[in-house]
């Protein structure tokens, strides 16, 4: 909720200070979980409808819509010294990664959310974008630390070190995926997708 | 004017915020909702020591083996083998030697490419927390708390399974650590584990994280240990809805109920109309600022959005929007 009125505030204000009428919206990660709680709860707040309503389309990159098997470790090690590299991509247990959690993800799919199976769907369609790769350059320390949480928590089926692909493609129509992992889909510094994304207007 | 505009702007609120629905898309099918979230499956374990010493690492074979060990500083550490081998604290181990030893900033991981179904060993030189997963092994722990949505008195029932490969996994010890309580779960056969609370200590509202450990042996006598989690969601309590009621009002359904609100706040009223066949058909959905005590809420459904008024099941939810959380739901 927090989040979703930073970003809607953002968007809203943007949008009317420079009368912008036609958006279509990218987002990474946690990012497309915030839009869907805007775009799934217009009756919340007076400027979710206006950001609906403007919105051609979503194209969602990496969104944990059935939550990530990661975020389920950060909650089992929560008393552990929360520190250090991988840690850190995890994401230190903060609020946002355990809203991310696969049970967190399951009960608001399940009452808050739209556009998972059996849901109303999503009011504008969603496009997503799933990763399906981890060892995308070895001089990054990232890469290392995605790789080996993607085998430390067993995520099923492909993912890229921090969302499987299952949970990706959760929500909306598949666009296509990625070789990029999570961190560098996030970067767009290899197999570069911001390219799609700049000319999919 | 200033008065003028003021009172505008009051108005032109609830347009903002007017009432929601729509059609389910074709094909849509009616789901309840689960009695849990779907079972975490964990082939990984984590184990924890307040000081200098050594941790055993029962491998099941068949698999590599990672080993994360997180600590306030920088830590030394030592693999013995089962063989004897050892990887010192300075040895950064080789592919060829299918052991090798990464470190970023304070974090050390160790990979071991293949391991024998025995028992390894780290010496840490400080209190540290390591995590050990075997990614291909088919020893599995998969866990789940029910219900996902726990309203204020409800029992908990807390599950496990063990399995190696097709083949369950009985004798061993679960315990589940919820809150500070740590409770032992019951072996009920073919590789299940369960206990029910009546109910809980914590009384807490949210989620609320649910850790297990399990340690026990495969059919060949190899041990093994796994660490799992679930999630449930401790309601409120926010407040107890009546009986659903519905008429034709205009060009509309009206769904109405009585509510008995124990929390004030803001709420989404939610209504999934879905047809007799199970096929969802229509959904509506606004938001309700409430206050303390008994109220009836209604929320409209364009009669175009259902077709015929007869045979139809209703779904009514009232959620919280000032804190996430279902403060109750009914169905007819």
């Amino acid at each position: 909720m927090v989040a979703g009125n930073q970003v809607a505030g953002q968007i809203y204000n943007w949008m009317m200070a420079n009368a912008i009428d036609d958006i279509v919206i990218e987002t990474h990660s946690f990012g497309g979980v915030v839009i869907r709680w805007i775009f799934s709860n217009p009756t919340y707040d007076s400027r979710y409808q206006p950001i609906i309503t403007r919105t051609r389309w979503i194209n969602s990159i990496a969104a944990p819509n059935k939550g990530s098997e990661a975020a389920n470790l950060a909650g089992t090690l929560s008393g552990s010294w929360l520190t250090g590299w991988m840690v850190d991509l995890v994401g230190q247990n903060t609020d946002s990664t355990k809203n991310c959690s696969t049970s967190s993800m399951s009960y608001y799919n399940t009452y808050y959310l739209k556009g998972t199976a059996g849901r109303p769907a999503m009011p504008k369609t969603v496009w997503n974008i799933a990763g399906t790769g981890l060892w995308n350059d070895f001089i990054h320390a990232e890469d290392t630390g995605l790789a080996t949480l993607s085998g430390v928590v067993g995520m099923p089926g492909e993912d890229d070190g921090m969302v499987s692909q299952y949970s990706a493609q959760a929500v909306g129509t598949v666009w296509f995926t990625t070789l990029a992992n999570h961190h560098h889909n996030r970067r767009n510094d290899y197999r570069k997708i911001g390219d799609s994304l700049a000319t999919d207007f | 004017m200033k008065k003028i505009t003021l009172l505008l702007l009051l108005a032109l609120a609830p347009f903002g915020l007017a009432d929601v629905s729509g059609r389910f898309d074709a094909g849509t099918r009616y789901e309840e909702p689960a009695a849990h979230a779907p079972a975490n499956v964990s082939r990984m374990f984590s184990k924890s020591i307040d000081a200098a010493g050594s941790i055993d690492l029962p491998a099941t074979g068949n698999s590599g083996m990672i080993i994360w060990t997180i600590a306030e500083k920088p830590v030394a550490t030592r693999l013995r083998t089962p063989t004897g081998a050892q990887l010192l604290p300075s040895d950064r181990g080789s592919i060829e030697r299918g052991l090798r030893r990464f470190r970023e900033r304070d974090d050390e991981v160790l990979h071991l490419m293949q391991t024998a179904p025995a028992r390894y060993q780290l010496d840490v030189d400080a209190a540290a927390t390591v995590v050990v997963a075997e990614p291909e092994s088919l020893v599995t722990l998969s866990t789940w708390a029910a219900p996902l949505s726990r309203q204020p008195g409800q029992p908990v029932t807390l599950h496990a399974e063990l399995r190696d490969g097709d083949e369950p996994l009985s004798g061993a010890k679960v315990v589940a650590h919820i809150g500070r309580e740590k409770v032992t779960l019951a072996d009920r056969g073919n590789g299940v584990y369960e206990l029910t609370l009546s109910d809980l200590s914590i009384a807490t509202a949210g989620a609320l994280h649910i850790r297990f450990d399990a340690e026990g042996a495969t059919s060949e006598g190899t041990r093994f240990a796994r660490t799992g989690s679930a999630e449930i969601v401790n309601e409120r309590g926010a407040a107890r809805l009546g009986a659903i009621s519905t008429r034709v009002v205009d060009d509309a359904l009206r769904v109405s109920l009585d509510t008995d609100v124990k929390l004030a706040g803001a709420y989404r009223l939610d209504v999934i109309v879905a047809d007799r066949n199970g096929n969802a058909v229509a959904w509506a959905e606004g938001r309700r600022d409430l206050t303390i005590g008994n109220t009836k809420l209604e929320l409209d459904i364009p009669l175009a959005l259902i077709g015929k008024v007869e045979d139809l099941r209703f779904d009514v939810r009232l959620l919280g929007l000032d804190e996430i959380g279902v403060a109750g739901r009914v169905t007819k």
